[in-house]
């Protein structure tokens, strides 16, 4: 059991890489690495999916390329609304990064949404859109309005929504990547047969993982749904 | 694990690189592409109405004509049957008054042939009561009868000659 423990903290330390050697030095860890090494993968692809790009006649290359833009955009339209359109490609983007981070462990990789870092910046960035889609469709007036509705005595409960609603987004992606990387250890060390762990590992790994990066893009879509509507 | 630390600033920026990149790299070209053709179809689409209406009007016109046909026939149809009725009366109206004026004419021939037949059947009649009569007087009479008729006849012929001589005598020596 003090084996599995270490384990298991040992895999959700984020180490440091490297540091950065300016203001007494900066440390880089590990999930911001794998971060780099997802977002040269996911340009790299983009750049080969897209070369050459024909009206007629096109080639495979970009038929998934519009397979995967028309897809993603679609849903995410879907969510966001006709007014967010604007948002599309950063939610799809999001919601890329997000499941590759998440599944990433599959490859040999630490998974990036184990660090607490990453999941903080991307709730600080959702909310953060939000907000900005906010004042920037309805204008500051009705921004601030709309925390006194639907009656002025929410207004205290809404004001505290701007920061619960990041945490829980955090939170959340956070809580549920640890879960089952956690619960995915403890049925390796459990479990001796090969089977069962193969099993779990496509539900906690890539169906968890995909799963919870569309519910981090789904809520980020409803609360600016909700903001600019 | 439960630290925030400088990693966070990092992750932000490189999502932000990430975003621009994906924006630059895949959604830019895709979105230009889909909207090139989407533009393409709906000319095309416009093209593929323009021609549809056009065909309408054509069909409308075509329909039209068709209908005017229609009408035309109709009309020279019952032209043509009033035509032809108004012939068959007429031709009918003479045939009756052919055949009245022939049935007149007939009539008329069968009067003057009864009044013809009835006349030549008195003469004939009458020729045979004359015949009759002759041959009754003369087997009653004899052939003496005969003659004295022609006697008489003689005489009173003389005594008309014999009246008539100073007369035209008179006459002369005026």
């Amino acid at each position: 059991m003090d084996q599995l423990s270490e384990i298991i903290n040992e895999e959700l330390e984020v180490k440091e890489v490297f540091r950065i050697p300016i203001f007494g030095g900066i440390p880089v860890s590990e999930s911001v690495v794998v971060t780099w090494i997802i977002m040269a993968v996911l340009i790299l692809c983009a750049f080969l999916l897209t070369r050459n790009m024909t009206l007629h006649n096109i080639s495979k290359r970009q038929a998934l390329a519009e397979w995967i833009v028309t897809k993603l955009s679609g849903l995410v339209e879907g969510m966001v609304g006709e007014r967010g359109k604007a948002f599309v490609p950063y939610l799809c983007t999001v919601m890329l990064y997000v499941g590759i981070a998440n599944i990433s462990g599959i490859f040999g990789f630490k998974a990036p949404t184990k660090d607490l870092n990453v999941t903080a910046a991307l709730a600080l960035m959702s909310i953060v859109l939000v907000e900005a889609a906010g004042i920037y469709y309805l204008g500051v007036r009705k921004w601030l309005h709309k925390f006194t509705e639907p009656i002025a005595v929410v207004t205290p409960i809404n004001i505290l929504e701007v920061f619960t609603r990041p945490l829980s987004l955090c939170m959340r992606l956070f809580g549920n990547v640890v879960g089952a990387f956690v619960i995915m250890e403890l049925i390796k060390t459990i479990t001796r047969n090969i089977l069962l762990p193969a099993v779990f590992c496509l539900y906690f790994d890539l169906f968890d993982g995909l799963l919870q990066a569309y519910v981090f893009v789904f809520l980020t879509s409803l609360y600016i749904r909700e903001e600019i509507e | 694990m439960l630290k925030l630390d400088w990693n966070l600033l990092f992750t932000v920026i490189n999502l932000l690189i990430l975003v621009g990149a994906m924006w630059y790299f895949l959604f830019k070209p895709v979105r230009k592409i889909l909207e090139a053709r989407q533009a393409e179809a709906d000319r095309e689409n416009a093209l593929a109405k323009a021609k549809t209406a056009e065909a309408e009007a054509v069909k409308a016109r075509y329909e039209k004509c068709l209908s005017d046909t229609e009408e035309e026939r109709r009309q020279i149809i019952a032209k043509a049957r009033k035509q032809a009725d108004e012939e068959y009366k007429k031709i009918v109206n003479n045939a009756r008054s052919t055949a009245k004026r022939i049935e007149a004419d007939a009539t008329e021939d069968a009067a003057r042939s009864k009044a013809r037949i009835v006349a030549d059947a008195e003469q004939e009649i009458a020729d045979m009561i004359a015949i009759a009569t002759e041959k009754n007087v003369g087997e009653r009479r004899g052939a003496g009868y005969e003659d004295a008729l022609y006697e008489q006849f003689l005489n009173e012929v003389a005594k008309d000659e014999a009246v008539s001589e100073p007369e035209k005598a008179e006459g002369e020596t005026e």
